[in-house]
Formats: C-alpha cells, structure tokens, sequence
C-alpha cells in the first residue's frame, strides 16, 4: 500500500526562501509556468524543518543544524542508524566511503557495540517530497526597508556587521504553497508509530526556509488530499488544488473523478477547508460514494494514520 | 511492445557533472527511462560491490531493451533553484565539520541546480516480453517490491501518472540523430545518455537525438535505441 497526499496552506505573505541576492534585493526563488513565474519552496527546505519538528516532539534525530559556526553547519550524534534516528529512518542517507574508510567505520562500529553487516553506506529516502509550488503567480511585490546604523562605541564592541545604514529590498508574496508527498508504507512497517508521527509533524509543519522573524509563514495543511493505493503513482495531478476569487479551496480533478468513477472513491481522505468549502450535496455524494471527508486537517491524518496499516 | 504514459510535474536527469551548476539533460534519458522501468518491475538494478564510493550496476542479469522516447505536446521547460548543497568538497573546504558529519556529507555550498517541469512522454519499450509483464504487474501494485516509488531521477520528483497506452497519442518521437541525416539540420538537438558508467566513464555511451518536428502515432524505426548493460 502507498500513500500520496497534496498539501495546501493558508494564504499568507512570505519572503522567506530566497535565492541569490541581486546587490541589496532579496530575491524569492520562483519557476516559470505559462506565462508568468510562481515562487517555490524546495523539497530540502521542508525536510530539513521536519527533522527540527521531529526534534521538538522529542522524537530521537541523529542530524541536527548548528546555528552558530561560522557557515552553515550540520552534526550527527553518530553514523547512520534507520532503528535509531527517525529522520534516518525517513530521510536516508549517502556514506560515500571507499575500502580505507569502509575499514576505518567497520573498526568504530565494531568499538561501539555495532553489527558492521548490518550498517548499510547508503539508503534512500522513505520520505518522497516534491517542491512547494505558489498557487499565485509572483507579482513582482517587494518592500523596502532600512537597517540603522551602528553607532555602539568601540569600547563596547569592536566589531560589526556594517559600519552604515543598508537600504533593503525584499521581494514577498501573499499565496498559499502546495506541495506533495509519498510513501510507500510496507517500507514504513518497521515504524509505524514513527510514521504515524510523521504525519502529526506534517500536520503542525512550520519553520520551513527560515526568515520567520520577519516572514513567519505556516506550512501546516489548510487542505489535504490523501491517497491510499496498491498503484505506484497517484493517477491525478498531484498540484490540483486551485483557490477562486473567493478564497474557496477546491481540488476539481479528483472530486470530479470520484462523482464520475474514475476514481475509487474509498482510497480517497478529503480534508480540512477544502471540505468546509464543498456544498452540501457535493459531500453527501462523495461520502454516498464512500470517499472519506473530514473538516480539520490535523484529524484528517490522525484518521489516516491510525487505519493506515490495516487496509490491504 | 509496451507503450507507458508518463506524466510529473518536475523531473531532473543529471549528466555527469562537479561544480556549482548542477546541469539536466533536457528531456528523460533511455538510460533513466531504462531504470524507471526497472523500479516499476522491481529489478533491483543497482550494486555495492563494497569498495566503491559510486553506486555501480549490478554487472549481471538485467534484461537488454530497446526503448524509444517520445513528447506529448511542448517539449519540458529548463528551470533552476538555488541551493545550498551538502557536499564532499575537494580541496579543504569545511574540513573542520568533517568529524561531527560521521561520514555524511560535510560541506554546505551554493549551488544552482537545473530541473525540468511540465515532462509529459511516452516511453516505449520492446525485446523483453518478461520484462513488459513485470511492468504492467509493477503499475498496479502486483508485484513484491523494495525498491521504493518511482521517481525522475532525483528522488524528490515524483511522476504524477505512469499508465499503460494500447494506441499512443501522436507524439514527436526522439530520433537518433548521425551525420547523413538527410532532413539536415534538426531543431532541439539534444544528448541523451543511452547506459552509464559511474566509475569508467568511457564505457558511458549516449547520442544526440531530436524530437520529430511533426508528431507521430507511429514510431521511427529511428527513435529505439538499444540498452543493454
């Protein structure tokens, strides 16, 4: 059995996955569709924050981030172990080692009571996750801002980051993000316990690119469509979320689909504002058809994850 | 013959590259479209032979194809995003985090990173009928498997639609494009690998292609190529 599901936010400004600065302008990353560019928030970004929700729920991670080296900077608490770390177990992992350092770790192994056999170099990643992707085209809006200078005595401080005031701008835009994920759940069946975490984590999501002193944005679901299938891909277009004018959440594809048949209504979880949104006899023709419909995106995966497992 | 649809909002199929641009080739390759089917079937096809810090071929026991690509509608857009990559640096960059990394990648730099959207093809594939059930089994979920979800060749991009087609749609089929190629000068001339060689490159082979500039139903004796490892 796999799982795909779509994620979609609340529409909130953003600024905060920037790519290369051109001279004081931040520059949000985008893509181009059509006729216009959309920004976009990278899978890495968004795995990177699930680590540091699987941290804040006290669940045991092997990679953390330093935030205070002099460039950006990771540690391990050891090498790699899916029955220990969580985000191991999820994320995978590449020791790129030749025969020396292949009998250098076999000897650390081995000294911290650890089967070598056992220890694999490389593992992919569980966690399938593909870009978030605006629903709203970037509309070329940025603000401008000024940092102060700093004037602080040398006999305070000696060092500082500039001598004069910046002018600054910062590209945002107002839209939600919709992004997918996938997993195949029989590699999932060692931990299910995690995996039913995993999807809490996805519930709560937040932190993701950074910037949120100035640019906090949630990445938590506002609606959520969820597959469960024996097929190897979801079968729909997994960016179908579409908002109108009015804010309405809507997912055309695969509620059409499921009213027409196309679409096995049972293996499908609708969920969140995406339902609130629906007109009455649009859910009792869904649920009639035996897709499942549920208002808050939070109980929607806690519903999934607790019959995840069971269905064949 | 087996004839799949394939459809994903992104997709990324690196040619051999170091540096801070990290290029695609600009449409999917025989020899991604080759491990695709093999994901699909659940042939494992890769290998550690425990030395090697390259993902190698599993030398023996995979079956040998041919297989021809084709575009449905607009050809992929080139994008790109910026990033900073976790790497093994040459040189000493980073080397102060080597230790705390435990073997992992322990360097973060800039990089761009080229992807393609928008890839709507065909991947047709013949001279394995074996090998063509498997990946029918593979599609609806017959097959016993652990080898993950397929995906574009980074595992981030994940194919919305993968479907077997009786009758494709016209598409404009990837020819193997040579020197006496009497129509002259092709449009959207692009180099594809056809099988790959982590660690002797030599014995990486690819070939320039171009799509058909008319779309076709049938398929160019010119588009198969031979994959056999």
């Amino acid at each position: 059995m796999n799982l795909f599901c779509t994620v979609l936010t609340y529409t909130a400004p953003s600024a905060n996955y920037r790519g290369e600065s051109a001279e004081n302008r931040a520059v949000i990353q985008k893509i181009t569709k059509g006729r216009f560019e959309y920004p976009i928030i990278s899978p890495e970004a968004i795995r990177n924050a699930l680590r540091e929700t699987f941290a804040a729920m006290d669940l045991p991670c092997n990679r953390k981030r330093l935030h205070d080296a002099e460039q950006l900077a990771v540690e391990f608490k050891d090498y790699p172990d899916a029955d220990r770390f969580i985000d191991d177990f999820f994320m995978g992992w590449l020791v790129a080692a030749g025969s020396a350092d292949r009998k250098k770790i076999t000897k650390e192994l081995k000294e911290k009571g650890r089967d070598p056999e056992k220890f694999a170099y490389k593992r992919d990643s569980i966690l399938r996750m593909n870009l978030a992707v605006a629903l709203e085209p970037y509309r070329h809006n940025s603000v401008f801002t000024q940092s102060p200078q700093d004037l602080t005595s040398k006999e305070v401080k000696g060092c500082k980051n500039t001598e004069n005031s910046q002018l600054l701008h910062r590209e945002v835009t107002c839209t939600p993000f919709q992004y997918p994920f996938a997993l195949n759940l029989k590699e999932c069946s060692d931990h299910q316990e995690w995996t039913q975490k995993l999807l809490e984590a996805v519930g709560q999501l937040n932190g993701v690119a950074g910037n949120h002193a100035r640019s906090y944005f949630e990445m938590a679901p506002a609606s959520l469509i969820v597959r469960l299938t024996s097929k190897l891909v979801a079968g729909y277009d997994t960016y179908g979320f579409s908002v109108d004018d009015q804010g309405r959440h809507s997912f055309q594809e695969v509620v059409e689909g499921i009213s027409q048949g196309d679409y096995p209504a049972e293996e499908f979880w609708l969920g969140g504002k995406l339902v609130k949104d629906m007109d009455e006899q649009t859910v009792r023709e869904l649920e009639g058809k035996g897709a499942h419909l549920v208002r808050n995106s939070q109980n929607l995966l806690a519903t999934v994850a607790d019959t995840m497992f069971s269905r064949s | 013959m087996l004839i799949l649809r394939l459809d994903a909002p992104f997709g990324v199929f690196r040619t051999f590259t170091a540096g801070s641009f990290r290029p695609t080739a600009s449409f999917i390759t025989p020899s991604a479209a080759y491990g695709l089917l093999l994901n699909i079937a659940g042939i494992e096809m890769r290998h550690d032979n425990g030395k090697s810090v390259a993902t190698l071929i599993r030398p023996k026991g995979l079956p040998a194809v041919d297989i021809a690509l084709g575009a449905r509608g607009a050809l992929p857009r080139q994008q790109s995003m910026f990033q900073q990559l976790h790497n093994y640096p040459v040189g000493t960059s980073g080397k102060e985090h080597k230790a705390a990394a435990k073997g992992n990648k322990y360097n973060i730099t800039p990089t761009r990173r080229a992807f393609l959207s928008e890839i709507h093809a065909y991947i047709a594939v013949r001279g394995d009928e074996g090998l063509e059930e498997q990946v029918t089994k593979g599609l609806s979920g017959e097959t016993a498997r652990t080898y993950g979800l397929p995906f574009m060749g980074d595992n981030s991009f994940l194919p919305d639609r993968l479907e077997v087609v009786e009758q494709p749609e016209p598409a404009r089929w990837y020819e193997v494009v040579d020197e006496a190629d009497e129509d002259g000068v092709r449009e959207d001339i692009t180099r594809l690998t056809v099988i790959i060689d982590r660690i002797k490159m030599e014995n990486t082979r690819s070939a320039l292609f171009a799509p058909q500039q008319i779309p076709s139903a049938e398929i160019p004796e010119r588009a198969w190529v031979r994959v056999a490892y």
